[in-house]
């Protein structure tokens, strides 16, 4: 009887675990409110034209990206690019026809993801098929909420943060020297582009 | 990789799909041999699903060295007695491809006799086989056999693997019995035409096939890669708006000045741009007057999705028998290896005449 019950009650215990880890969220994405903004003197690349600051950095750590996402986006081939915008002028920047270009060492020009498909990149990834249709829901839009809003412009004396999703594999991820190329910014009518050496 | 690595892996995939790491299968209680219920107690039990979910957190994580640790002390505190904990060890070294250590953890997990012994069977097999050793192919065979055997024959892909792994060992007539097996268990699977190219010549098991498409160009014209069969096949991925692309675009222009009149020779620009005006125009100030494929989709257009494209530019180089002979070719390499491919072509052509 004893045997049965520690057996029931490891059986539970497990199924809690896997509960947790699979049946439910299929990401337990820390809400974007809870995780510290960094500071701008985090940034390892910034470029500025016309008022238009721009400051970007790849996030490379695993662990932090594993405890923000609940999911390792470097092995899942996923390489998040934080971005700041800084408007300082009082004119709008068009965001919507800007190109966001993440350029490898051999001169090759990196998939740029959506972030839901970047979600469902680290899904598959993980080979999760069966989960919780809310709970995978709120998964996602979590997830999403970490994206840089390019679809709004950026007004006068505004500042925005997000982050970009490339498809970049993890061992050329290891690699690193990349570079973010910014195309077609209004502000910089002549088309030179904004580039930033990223570590 | 080649195509049958990609095979036995697919199946490796499917597996993981059904027991991956977010969702542990529970052990068979009343296969598993009798535990020590007076140590066993319910500290331990729950000691024993703490360090469990860590091992699978760690997986997760893809810290594998450290995963394996804590699948090691979780077996420590059933007494060796954790099919999961050891299938769990053998995914962690199947992940960073260390084969040889993923065999030993799965031989243990199925003499445990866990209820997804079949699985782990065919995990054990994948294994043995990806080792790429004459020496494991025999024993890969045997657990292709096994997972037959406690599958009841209902499951297709065990054929296909069995197939592949009697091939590699020289045994090429078992080897064929059981691809024509799976052909007729499988009429429609995605993967027939490659089977029946190693059915038709085994030495082709070491080829990668390039996917098979059927688009309409910009001008019109039906493009499928199964009707361009014989051919040297150059897919040129590209967009307008990527400079790097640009940069090459004199390199590929170059190509197609060369080639352009040889019958056995096609050239196809797979386009990633969303805006058309912006590929038409560019299309047309290169004068780029090869064939051209564009739907819109830029990174989701429909050929580069099919062969996984994730940056650009991107080339792949189709030989006449459907075989990718080389990706991510750039310049002089890729203009040399088209010549090379071609010259060999016609070599065979006049012998075949002769």
């Amino acid at each position: 009887m004893v045997n049965r019950m520690i057996r029931c009650r490891l059986a539970t215990l497990i199924l809690l675990v896997s509960g947790l880890m699979g049946c439910g969220k299929p990401f337990d994405v820390k809400p974007r409110t809870k995780v510290d903004t960094p500071t701008a003197t985090t940034y390892t690349a910034k470029a500025e034209v016309n008022g238009l600051m721009l400051n970007a950095e790849a996030l490379t750590d695993e662990d932090k990206l594993y405890d923000t996402f609940d999911g390792n986006l470097i092995l899942a081939g996923i390489l998040p690019v934080r971005v700041k915008l800084q408007n300082s002028g009082a004119e709008k920047v068009e965001l919507k026809s800007a190109k966001f270009e993440l350029r490898g060492a051999t001169n090759s020009v990196f998939k740029l993801l959506e972030a839901e498909k970047a979600y469902k990149q680290l899904r598959k990834y993980y080979g999760i098929t069966i989960y919780n249709k809310r709970g995978n829901s709120e998964s996602k839009a979590d997830f999403s909420t970490y994206a840089l809003d390019v679809k709004k412009s950026l007004a006068g004396n505004e500042t925005r943060e997000g982050l970009l999703f490339f498809a970049v594999p993890n061992e050329v991820i290891k690699e690193g020297n990349f570079r973010l190329v910014v195309r077609k910014l209004n502000r910089a009518r002549s088309d030179s582009p904004l580039e930033l050496q990223l570590q | 990789m080649n195509q049958a690595s990609r095979k036995v892996a697919f199946v490796f995939v499917v597996y993981l799909l059904l027991f991956g790491f977010a969702s542990p299968s529970i052990p068979a209680q009343e296969n598993a041999k009798p535990e020590n219920t007076t140590t066993f107690d319910m500290a331990a039990a729950e000691e024993f699903a703490r360090v469990f979910s860590l091992a699978v957190e760690l997986g997760r994580r893809g810290r594998t060295e450290e995963a394996v640790k804590n699948f090691e002390k979780a077996i420590e505190l059933k007494k060796g007695q954790c099919a999961e904990c050891y299938q769990g060890i053998g995914q962690a070294y199947f992940q960073v491809t260390k084969y040889r250590d993923a065999v030993m953890a799965l031989k243990q997990a199925i003499a445990l006799k866990p209820q997804n012994e079949a699985a782990l069977t065919n995990m054990l097999g994948v294994a043995l086989y990806q080792q790429d050793d004459r020496r494991t192919f025999d024993e890969a065979i045997a657990a292709f056999k096994r997972v037959i055997e406690l599958s009841g024959d209902k499951l297709p892909k065990a054929h296909l693997n069995l197939g592949y792994a009697l091939i590699k060992a020289d045994k090429e007539a078992e080897g064929k019995a059981e691809l024509k097996r799976y052909l007729e268990m499988e009429p429609k699977a995605p993967n027939t035409d490659e089977v029946k190219a190693v059915l038709a010549n085994p030495k082709m098991i070491k080829a990668r096939f390039a996917a098979d498409f059927k688009v309409k160009t910009v001008a019109g014209t039906e493009l499928s890669l199964k009707a361009l069969k014989g051919k040297i096949i150059f897919l040129d991925f590209w967009a307008a708006w990527c400079g790097p692309c640009r940069v090459e675009m004199p390199a590929v222009k170059a190509i197609w000045e060369k080639y352009k009149d040889d019958k056995n020779f096609v050239m196809v620009g797979i386009n990633l741009d969303s805006d058309k005006k912006a590929f038409s125009d560019y299309v047309k100030k290169e004068e780029m007057l090869w064939m051209q494929y564009f739907d819109g989709g830029g990174w989701e257009n429909k050929v580069a999705r099919l062969y996984g494209v994730y940056s650009i530019p991107f080339t792949v180089l189709i030989d006449n028998e459907g075989v990718i002979k080389a990706t991510g070719l750039r310049g002089v390499q890729l203009y040399n290896k088209i010549g090379d491919l071609l010259n060999r072509l016609k070599e065979k052509e006049s012998e075949t005449t002769k």
